[in-house]
């Protein structure tokens, strides 16, 4: 029996994918308060009067946290019966955060709202696809994982130009209470999928084998399988090629542009999104109906393309179209992961567990990948950094097509 | 450990008079002043940050300020606008555009302060570059300096400038062209 099943057993007709408003609201509005957690922080407490060194020390707290929760985090969410209760915690949790950040910038409240942060956020992530698994129908999954990255780029496209207004007409504080109070929708979102939710489907759960091996099933051979640990290694190098390309280009962008350089790094950040939002669903689409892997290797492909053209071309505004294949990456990614990870836990369950470990390695990536570019582009130049993360997307893609292997049923079988 | 606050200058005597206790009550105080009034100026603190942090401690609760440092050290007690914090203050070009914020200081082996470190640039602290300017292109005397200081340097003379970095071995320094440089008789005015 699978944990794909749980959903269709309470709701035989299918749930489609284009229905729960309610969970594209959720998704929407957990991005969007999300954004102000970036590297926003340091300016914040830069304008605090915080010295460099503090600040390293908050946000290296925020980062271990991060680490040390993705599996624990993805474990608990396995354990917790009601998934909404989670993801309702974990937005309070980082709601709580947002304002303590906004009232109390001292050193002891900020390191405490950071580690907090990370935690709820290792949290909603994986509760917030485990009520996706849980509400859609398995056929309908893909489609549905595409619609919820579309609606998280949206909130993450609006969010960066609202807190943007927010930071220049308001000051850095009002970015947290803004971030704070969007918590609020957020959890609003989240209580419309009630009715959809824990209620009805309570028995069913009780009944379903795939939950009595999950509680029941305490061993840990889940880990051990090949397409969920290729997958891990595969996302690891993804995001140490990826996660500091971004900031590397805003930095030659600051170097170039006059005056117009925060717009046009704004619009580094902003246009990504709205492709994410224009290609997730069809993302989610071809998963399913070409299966993972040829839409893994074009979202993986266009990493190096991106590295090699952003150490080529100098003009600020090419910088932006070419920040586009982000977009493309980012679609391809943000489908695959949470499906990928549903399709190898399908026979194990251990389902957030999982997630929690791709994340762990996705973690470890982004975090080298920003020390390990900075060193490079100290000693050989920025442009030398960008092939070198070229070069690792270039890796990440060969071992996609060598170690990974199809995980959908429907195109494997 | 770094405690940063916004300090008063009632804080730079109860410092001054060595008075750790006083200190962490004082940071109470703030939390405390800072819980109690939260929803009522959440709003007004956006607009203003230093809102929120302008408690008044009572001084009764552990002892006068007034009272004199031991061991012959001695009090000399500023106005309040006449001293003001240096980090995290925006530094304008000339015409008054917002390029930067001051992140650090460097200083000479004589403690006279060469230069600043700004965080310059960037979109909500997404592409920007650390840069140190000469310190004595930095004004301090003009009406914005509660909230900002003025550079003789605008953003086209600062933005192309190496970046800093603490293992660099020579540190590059943006002077501007008309420096009021005052290397031999350094005086920083405060």
């Amino acid at each position: 029996m699978k944990l794909l099943r749980i959903g269709s057993e309470r709701r035989p007709d299918g749930m489609a994918a284009h229905g729960l408003p309610g969970l594209d609201w959720l998704n929407f509005f957990v991005a969007n308060f999300q954004t102000g957690f970036g590297p926003f922080i340091s300016v914040y407490l830069t304008s605090a009067g915080w010295t460099q060194g503090a600040i390293g020390a908050a946000l290296s707290t925020g980062t271990i946290a991060s680490m040390v929760s993705q599996v624990p985090a993805g474990a608990l969410v396995d354990a917790i019966r009601d998934k909404r209760m989670a993801a309702a915690a974990a937005i309070a949790a980082i709601g709580v955060s947002a304002l303590a950040i906004a009232l109390w910038p001292n050193f002891l409240a900020i390191t405490a709202a950071e580690a907090l942060h990370s935690f709820a956020s290792a949290v909603l992530g994986p509760a917030v696809a485990a009520i996706t698994l849980v509400l859609v129908d398995p056929s309908a999954f893909g489609e549905r994982l595409g619609r919820n990255a579309r609606y998280a780029a949206i909130g993450n496209a609006v969010a960066a130009g609202l807190m943007g207004a927010c930071a220049y007409y308001l000051g850095d504080r009002a970015v947290f209470l803004f971030a704070a109070a969007l918590g609020i929708p957020a959890l609003a979102a989240l209580e419309t999928l009630r009715e959809a939710d824990t209620a009805p489907l309570r028995p069913c759960r009780a009944a379903s084998p795939s939950v009595q091996a999950r509680r029941g099933d305490r061993s840990w051979r889940f880990l051990t399988d090949r397409g969920l640990i290729a997958f891990a290694v595969c996302a690891a190098l993804f995001h140490l090629a990826n996660a500091a390309m971004l900031p590397i280009a805003a930095a030659a962008v600051t170097k170039r542009a006059g005056s117009e350089a925060g717009l046009i790094i704004a619009a580094c950040i902003v246009g990504p999104q709205l492709v994410t939002a224009l290609l997730s669903p069809w993302a989610g689409r071809a998963a399913e109906a070409w299966g993972r892997r040829p839409v893994l290797l074009l979202g993986f492909s266009s990493l190096p393309i991106r590295g090699i053209l952003l150490a080529c071309v100098a003009d600020p505004y090419l910088i932006i179209a070419i920040q586009l294949f982000d977009g493309f990456s980012a679609a391809a990614f943000g489908v695959l992961f949470p499906l990928i990870v549903a399709d190898v836990t399908r026979k194990t369950g251990h389902y957030t567990t999982s997630l929690g470990l791709v994340g762990l390695a996705i973690g470890g990536g982004a975090t080298l990948s920003t020390t390990v570019a900075g060193l490079v582009a100290d000693h050989l130049g920025v442009s030398s950094a960008l092939l070198s993360l070229a070069a690792v997307g270039m890796c990440a893609t060969v071992l996609v097509w060598t170690l990974m292997p199809e995980t959908s049923a429907v195109a494997a079988g | 450990m770094p405690w940063p606050f916004d300090i008063t200058v009632r804080e730079i005597r109860r410092a001054a008079a060595g008075c750790r206790q006083n200190w962490l009550a004082a940071l109470q105080v703030v939390g405390g002043a800072v819980v109690g009034g939260a929803l009522v100026v959440a709003i007004a603190a956006a607009a203003n940050p230093s809102t929120g942090q302008t408690p008044a401690p009572d001084e009764g609760a552990y002892g006068s300020a007034e009272a004199p440092p031991a061991k012959g050290a001695r009090l000399q007690q500023f106005a309040h606008t006449d001293l003001f914090r240096i980090l995290g203050k925006e530094v304008h070009s000339p015409s008054g555009q917002a390029m930067a914020r001051i992140v650090d200081l460097l200083v000479d082996e004589t403690g006279q302060p060469r230069a600043a470190i700004i965080d310059f640039g960037g979109f909500l602290g997404v592409g920007t570059r650390k840069i140190a300017i000469d310190w004595h292109t930095l004004r301090f005397d003009t009406e914005e300096t509660k909230e900002a200081v003025v550079a003789d340097l605008d953003r086209d003379q600062i933005k192309a400038a190496p970046e800093y970095k603490d293992s660099r071995e020579l540190v590059a320094v943006v002077i501007a062209p008309r420096s009021r440089q005052r290397d031999i008789a350094p005086d920083p005015g405060w």
